[in-house]
């Protein structure tokens, strides 16, 4: 999962960028648009299994032959000064092969704008767009595809029948110039006639980038994620979650720690037949600490502002059997502004 | 730019007012005409009270969802019985029959709202039930085997009609006549 920002090392140790062309731009555009389209248009589409949570995955899986679109946004903003605003943008299809193991494949395609927000003032882009190294007084913005991802859930036992609901999770993530494969080991508790659902992740995420030239160790991410959740009338669930991410200059998980960052908000969930959709937010607590490996002026009043922003907010969508819906959804766009994008989001959900 | 972001949860409550479908199977009097052809049903409503509903949770291990049960005599024997129990995102309601020993009849589901799992319908699932009264917990992965893939709502009905047959034992059964 891509959660970091690695821009700072970009900015110290690369020239800076050249203006990206209104040619290059529509390309990329017209490449996410296509994505888009053919995710939405494959056939027999029929909403199933959904997130309860932002960030924390739970045990179930789509049921074999049963497949889904969902559409995410991921918006990170706040960072220690200057001004940050991080736009992640992910459409995904998913498949049951069996009733245990789900296959998805994901396109994402972000947007940003940056300026004096990062260690000591300098511009500095979010790490999506790491690739890019701004001068540090620069006003950046950039909407760019970032990358292809394929994820598996295998579970191998199920909260319904056993006392305790676990399953792994794999997901490879390849872009420009990086590859991270992303490791879970999933838990899940469910109580009171399963409405009220406990879960669990623990991840090892170890991240490769060519900086500069071939693919090598970036960081390894090592999160904790937390979630409780309660059904608390029909169709809605109210919940919390607690996300610990930490980074290591190293494959392991015990040396060279780079930072660690404490995320903490409320989960809200609807989810019918045919429909559901999710929201969080997220503020970080200062609780972040100074390891041997942290960039100096990233820790500003104990919360972690190289890698992370100080709030953001994370939502997903589905639908199908809406033909209306099917005709007129359309992917979060590279907004001119975040108005435009919310006018997008209340009109594509428009059931003719 | 802050605070234009404040619309983007907004617009996630919004995405939630989506359209929301049932599938009704039957009504009551279908189900009771189903379950028990030819037969009238005298309406038997019944408030649990606190005890009860104690003494029906430590005996089967499963939450009471209502103190109000929908309960009908038969006049050719027997019980019927409407009941819901939590599905994935709605309730299921179904329906039991009993014998005149408190034996399973039938099951019928009433309604179904959620997006898979319907194979609780199965008549070929639905068959492990009938004749059950109690003497055994009904379980799902032991006594009642499960529908992969329609786990939740297998194991609810399978806890439901637990309920149910301990409901009959401590409440019903000494009304019968």
């Amino acid at each position: 999962m891509l959660l970091r920002n690695h821009a700072l090392f970009h900015v110290i140790s690369r020239p800076p960028a050249r203006a990206k062309t209104g040619v290059r731009q529509t390309h990329r555009w017209l490449a996410v648009l296509c994505a888009f389209l053919a995710f939405v248009f494959v056939p027999g589409v029929t909403r199933a299994d959904e997130p309860l949570f932002g960030f924390t995955y739970t045990t179930d899986t789509l049921p074999k032959g049963k497949s889904e679109v969902e559409q995410w946004s991921t918006t990170r903003f706040t960072k220690a000064q200057g001004n940050f605003w991080l736009q992640e943008n992910r459409t995904e299809l998913s498949y049951g092969l069996t009733n245990r193991f789900q296959l998805s494949l994901y396109q994402d395609y972000d947007s940003t704008a940056a300026y004096h927000n990062g260690p000591f003032g300098a511009t500095t882009p979010g790490e999506p767009f790491s690739y890019d190294s701004p001068d540090s007084n620069a006003h950046y913005n950039n909407t760019a595809y970032i990358s292809t991802d394929v994820e598996s859930i295998f579970r191998i036992f199920s909260p319904y029948e056993h006392f305790l609901g676990f399953g792994v999770y794999s997901e490879e993530r390849a872009g420009k110039d990086f590859f991270e494969t992303e490791n879970r080991l999933l838990f899940q508790k469910n109580f009171r006639d399963d409405r009220v659902v406990l879960a669990a992740n623990f991840t090892y995420a170890p991240e490769l980038r060519a900086n500069p030239g071939s693919l090598s160790l970036n960081e390894t991410d090592i999160n904790q994620d937390y979630g409780a959740t309660y059904r608390f009338i029909r169709n809605w669930s109210l919940g919390a979650e607690l996300l610990n991410e930490r980074e290591f200059n190293s494959w392991t998980f015990w040396k060279h720690e780079i930072n660690d960052a404490y995320f903490v908000g409320p989960s809200l969930h609807y989810g019918g037949r045919h429909f559901f959709a999710t929201g969080s937010f997220f503020e970080q607590m200062p609780w972040a600490t100074t390891h041997l490996a942290t960039v100096s002026g990233a820790v500003v009043d104990g919360r972690d502002y190289d890698t992370e922003a100080g709030t953001f907010l994370r939502q997903a969508a589905s639908s199908s059997r809406c033909p209306g819906l099917r005709r007129t959804w359309q992917p979060y766009p590279a907004p001119s502004s975040m108005a435009e994008t919310t006018t997008t989001i209340l009109r594509s959900i428009v059931c003719a | 730019m802050r605070s234009k972001l404040v619309f983007l949860p907004l617009a996630g409550i919004v995405l939630a007012g989506g359209p929301a479908y049932a599938t009704v199977y039957l009504s009551v009097e279908q189900a009771q005409a189903q379950l028990f052809p030819g037969a009238t049903f005298q309406s038997v409503p019944v408030t649990l009270t606190e005890e009860q509903v104690k003494a029906i949770e430590h005996a089967s291990g499963v939450h009471v969802l209502s103190k109000q049960l929908k309960a009908w005599r038969v006049s050719t024997g027997g019980w019927f019985i409407a009941d819901e129990v939590v599905g994935k995102h709605e309730y299921i309601p179904f329906a039991l029959g009993l014998d005149a020993h408190g034996a399973v009849k039938g099951i019928e589901i009433l309604e179904y709202r959620e997006a898979y799992g319907d194979q609780i319908r199965n008549p070929e699932w639905q068959k492990q039930f009938l004749g059950r009264d109690g003497s055994v917990k009904l379980q799902l992965g032991k006594s009642i085997r499960n529908i992969s893939g329609a786990t939740l709502s297998s194991k609810h009905i399978t806890d439901g009609v637990e309920r149910l047959l301990v409901t009959y034992e401590l409440v019903l059964k000494s009304s019968a006549h």
